[in-house]
């Protein structure tokens, strides 16, 4: 049956979305879970991600390969993520009174995504952020990819927001840390979501780290109801990595697969059950 | 100075015994000649009850390690395999190079489930020793364990190349593996080599029969299927075949199959859902509730298939009481 699932499409069985969590470089572990679901032939028709989630779940929406999305994690140390995050200095910041900018993360998006559009990617994708002016959940379905998916991934407090339209843009993890009803509004019957387990159980080495955890814990605080909504849940556990530690994606990656093989039977009879009744119809 | 360099030059034989150690590496040699005597023989007793008198004695670390080598096996082979993990790794830090050691931790904690362990010692066996079949096999299926499906392959493409392809049961594991990957071309490769090996073993043809069914075509599926059946007929194997017809499209011949298997038993759960479903899909869903009522009673995924059915009716999917009776 399972089979039969994997390779149709819809309308003949329901169709399947797959929201990505927010989680900072702790959520690098999406990665081994899409690994695990394209083993196990999991159909993927959508794609929502808040945070660290627009950037996997944008990556792979562009059609990015799984292979490739580890290489990413991989090279993160040269790509210089972790930098971004070094380079803030709190005595900096109050003198300055200024925000700073990624530089490294805008670069890998400008450079990865260039003048793509939403509209242009192989999976329909939304991701979200928030204005921080409103409070406002702004959920991006069409237009530039890049700025859409760093509005998504902007820290607030730290990073300056992104101005985009009359928008000043933060993290979306901030008003939504599992984005399960972005990929309902997308068109998804069933959605898959993958979350990263609360905070780093590592104590905060200085106050950056403090801020980047509090916002972590509200995130998971925030998924614990949204997670009702989903189809099936998948928690990786990432172990003492913070938020921050960009130089270890591929360790986050590999807790996220080896969750992810441990769930995997029992999503696929989640999603069979679910779709069993239309998938009987169409045969 | 010239007497004490007389003393040095001309010492007592206690003193040289003190010095160098002889009379003592002489009687730990014994000692663990006899560990090793009764090693070959199986006399594990014999190995662990002198151990701690041969260790107290502080022999040379050549003398210590092929005794921890015995000592650890005997643990093993008692069952004492906490006391195994604890030699074992104490050894191991004394002597990093000892392969003995690593692939006997590695192996045991593979055993134990805790194939995280288990990897990186079967990496540092493979590094010092690329060819060996053990570590390659033990290193292949923690990976399959951890759900790591690219580089277990790799490591069970090796073990069977060391092995020429002469081992079913890792042939089997392997073509399992590749299935759970949905590598289709390795798994039906290996499929073809365990066939060709065992001619008159089903299992080749359902691993077959999964791959065709996995890349949809249903109908080759149902040949080797049938041949698979054919080898050795059991119920798993029809109710497997009468999957494959209703997913080929064929619900008629899928009802016809799953009624010979109700005719043999009225209770067949699967059996019900099978022909539930085939009903469904030729729109006869008040024929097909009561199948799907019967199918309630089967093991939980079989069950709640059919409750989502029933459900999708409107009808009551507790059938608890239904199935006490």
């Amino acid at each position: 049956m399972w089979t039969r699932l994997a390779s149709s499409k819809p309308p003949a069985r329901p169709s399947v979305g797959l929201a990505l969590s927010g989680g900072g470089a702790r959520g690098f572990a999406h990665t081994g879970v899409l690994e695990t679901l394209e083993y196990s032939g999991f159909p993927i028709d959508y794609i929502s991600g808040t945070s660290i989630g627009s950037v996997i779940g944008s990556l792979y929406a562009s059609g990015t390969t799984v292979p490739e999305i580890w290489k990413f994690g991989r090279a993160a140390r040269e790509l210089k993520f972790s930098k971004d995050f070094k380079s803030v200095k709190l005595l900096s910041l109050l003198i300055t009174n200024r925000l700073i900018t990624p530089t490294y993360i805008n670069r890998f998006l400008e450079e990865r995504f260039g003048a793509l559009t939403f509209e242009k990617l192989k999976t329909p994708f939304a991701c979200s952020a928030m204005d921080l002016r409103t409070g406002e959940k702004i959920v991006f379905t069409e237009g530039p990819l890049a700025i859409a998916v760093r509005a998504s991934s902007n820290l607030p407090g730290i990073f300056a927001p992104v101005r985009y339209r009359h928008r000043q843009l933060v993290d979306g993890g901030v008003v939504d840390f599992i984005p399960i009803g972005d990929a309902r509004q997308l068109g998804a019957d069933w959605v898959l979501a993958s979350v990263i387990e609360n905070a780093s159980s590592r104590s905060p080495e200085n106050v950056l780290m403090s801020l980047l955890q509090v916002i972590d814990i509200r995130g998971s605080l925030l998924s614990l109801s949204a997670e009702k909504e989903a189809g099936f849940v998948i928690k990786s556990e990432v172990g003492d990595m913070t938020v921050a530690d960009f130089d270890r994606c591929e360790e986050a990656g590999e807790a996220g697969l080896v969750e992810a093989n441990r769930r995997i039977d029992a999503a696929r009879e989640a999603l069979l059950i679910y779709a069993a009744p239309r998938l009987a119809e169409k045969l | 100075m010239r007497l004490l360099l007389a003393l040095l030059l001309f010492p007592a034989a206690p003193a040289q015994a003190f010095l160098f150690g002889g009379a003592s590496d002489k009687k730990a040699g014994a000692d663990l000649e006899k560990m090793r005597s009764a090693f070959e023989a199986g006399d594990c007793s014999s190995v662990l009850e002198p151990s701690p008198i041969f260790l107290h004695e502080k022999p040379p670390a050549a003398m210590r390690e092929e005794a921890y080598g015995y000592m650890g096996r005997c643990y093993e082979s008692a069952g004492a395999t906490d006391k195994a993990i604890s030699l074992y790794k104490l050894a191991l830090g004394l002597y990093p190079e000892n392969m003995l050691f690593a692939s006997r931790l590695a192996l045991i904690y593979n055993q134990a489930g805790f194939p995280e362990n288990a990897a990186p010692l079967f990496l540092n066996v493979l590094s010092i020793k690329s060819d060996d079949t053990d570590a390659s096999l033990g290193l292949a299926r923690a990976y399959a364990a951890l759900g790591f499906l690219s580089r277990a392959k790799d490591f069970y493409s090796r073990t069977v190349i060391l092995q020429d392809f002469l081992d079913q049961a890792v042939l089997r594991e392997y073509a399992l593996c590749m299935l759970r990957k949905r590598d289709w071309p390795e798994a039906l490769f290996i499929a073809g080599v365990g066939a060709r090996a065992a001619p008159l073993s089903a299992f080749w043809h359902l691993v077959e029969a999964r791959v065709r069914a996995g890349q949809g075509d249903y109908r080759k599926a149902l040949s080797a299927i049938e041949t698979a059946i054919l080898l050795e007929p059991s119920r798993q194997l029809r109710l497997e075949r009468s999957l494959y017809l209703l997913l080929g499209r064929l619900p008629r011949r899928a009802m016809e199959a799953a009624d010979a298997e109700l005719a043999a038993d009225g209770k067949d759960a699967l059996a019900s859902a099978v022909k539930g479903m085939a009903l469904h899909s030729l729109g006869k869903r008040t024929e097909a509730a009561p199948y799907f009522a019967a199918a309630r009673c089967g093991g939980r995924f079989t069950a709640e298939i059919a409750g989502s059915f029933l459900k999708n009716y409107g009808a009551d999917a507790g059938t608890d009481e239904l199935c006490k009776k």
